[in-house]
């Protein structure tokens, strides 16, 4: 299978939503949410941007204190932390001033315990130098947030939502990353098992290439597959097989 | 004949003294080289400060005397041998993937080649094999016990790369001629053969 990452509406969604956030009016309007269940590509695009651009990256953890924030965004500045919140504060402004990063937090909602106090803490390091803020997270931050008014208003009215992948999407990944041809109706049965997940997507793609591996083929359609294991269920680990071309006149509950 | 001007300037450095200056043509007359190579050779010394411009004339200054005493010559080249480790300035193709081994964690060299955009190619999976397999022989990386699933149908799996104890953003650099690791985070060296005491 090849090694590339596929360019599918998840990450043209991001792509949009980062120009927004650089053409934004509203300079103190410097924060983009990215929201989304596990296994939509969230993370995988978050940090392939977050290499593009040298952004500082940080991640959520649980009883995160600003002391700790404070400490993890001056470590990855580069720096020895100083010993009060008060220095490291300046300190933390002087260096993003300096370098200019973009800051990408993933696992947002940690930062909105004890009162948002630690996402307030990055607010106030970049209020000066503008730095863009990219908070990663489920769809419940939304929620949470708003409950924090001088924070929700800093946010830009994008927000970039991470969605199941599309019949184009697992077409594009299976011509994109599969070292042979996939038919179209092979497609549609991937699409119809994965329900969206492009983990599951991508390990249906080298399903299919290991078995056109062992059985010399170059295109694999659906009746090559029938009964073969193509996904597992991210629910209950069940197996999940290629169905005869007949007996998919009805959709499986949950499938979109 | 062609010569280069730092040639000149030693001749033109010979030639001046502190209490009487010259000018540019007599300069010129005495050295048998071009006004424009003498003018070339005078600029060189005023870099130094040997040399100044009195008006129209060029004396030799106290720097430029002692200089002269001492035995120093102007030639052509660099400054002697490198002194100091030189951090690259520009992000190389290492720095990001340490970069991206800090955000992830934990993760393969397919892993890091699909995120940094270089998924396809051997000489960059080989630049990180050689770097990390350097990395865990003097302890900044190890390897977990099991591997990730991937590969051709019987290859073992890929080996999965984690940092037990974050030095810090900045990559170790390799330095192979001295066979040495060097942390840019604390500024110690790690000789390969083993781990610093």
């Amino acid at each position: 299978m090849k090694n590339k990452l596929v360019n599918t509406q998840n990450v043209k969604l991001f792509l949009a939503g980062i120009l927004e956030l650089e053409r934004r009016g509203a300079r103190e309007a410097n924060m983009l949410m990215v929201v989304g269940d596990a296994g939509y590509g969230k993370t995988i695009t978050v940090r392939r941007w977050a290499d593009m651009s040298d952004a500082i990256y940080l991640k959520g953890r649980p009883k995160l204190s600003p002391n700790q924030v404070m400490e993890d965004l001056i470590w990855e500045l580069g720096e020895k932390p100083k010993h009060t919140i008060g220095r490291m504060e300046k300190q933390a402004r002087r260096l993003l001033m300096a370098s200019q990063q973009p800051i990408v937090l993933d696992e947002a909602h940690f930062y909105l315990t004890d009162k948002a106090s630690p996402l307030e803490m990055i607010r106030a390091v970049t209020e000066t130098s503008e730095n863009a803020v990219i908070l990663v997270s489920t769809e419940e931050i939304q929620t949470t947030i708003r409950h924090f008014p001088p924070l929700w208003s800093r946010v830009i009215p994008t927000v970039v939502r991470m969605n199941p992948a599309s019949l184009e999407d697992v077409s594009l990944f299976c011509s994109d990353l599969c070292e042979v041809t996939v038919a179209d109706d092979l497609v549609r049965e991937i699409y119809h098992h994965t329900e969206g997940r492009y983990r599951v997507i991508k390990n249906a793609v080298a399903i299919v290439e290991q078995f056109a591996r062992r059985n010399r083929l170059e295109r694999v359609t659906t009746a090559d597959m029938v009964g073969e294991v193509i996904a597992h269920d991210w629910r209950d680990r069940s197996p999940l097989k290629v169905r005869k071309a007949k007996s998919r006149a009805k959709p499986r509950a949950g499938s979109v | 004949m062609s010569v280069s001007r730092r040639w000149v300037s030693d001749a033109v450095f010979s030639v001046l003294s502190v209490d009487s200056g010259q000018g540019r043509q007599g300069l010129v007359d005495a050295l048998d080289y071009t006004s424009k190579q003498v003018g070339r050779g005078l600029q060189v010394l005023r870099n130094r400060g040997w040399v100044r411009l009195d008006g129209r004339l060029w004396f030799l200054t106290k720097a430029g005397l002692d200089a002269r005493e001492s035995g120093r010559v102007v030639r052509a080249g660099g400054k002697g041998r490198p002194r100091g480790i030189k951090t690259p300035k520009k992000r190389t193709f290492r720095q990001r993937a340490w970069a991206e081994l800090r955000r992830s964690g934990k993760v393969t060299i397919p892993e890091l080649l699909l995120v940094l955009d270089a998924g396809e190619s051997k000489r960059r999976a080989h630049n990180l094999e050689e770097y990390f397999l350097r990395l865990e022989q003097v302890g900044i990386l190890t390897r977990l016990r099991r591997r990730a699933k991937g590969g051709p149908l019987t290859s073992p799996g890929h080996v999965v790369w984690v940092i037990p104890e974050d030095p810090g953003p900045k990559a170790p650099i390799w330095r192979s001629t001295k066979s040495i690791i060097h942390d840019p985070n604390s500024g110690k060296d790690y000789p390969i053969e083993g781990r610093q005491s």
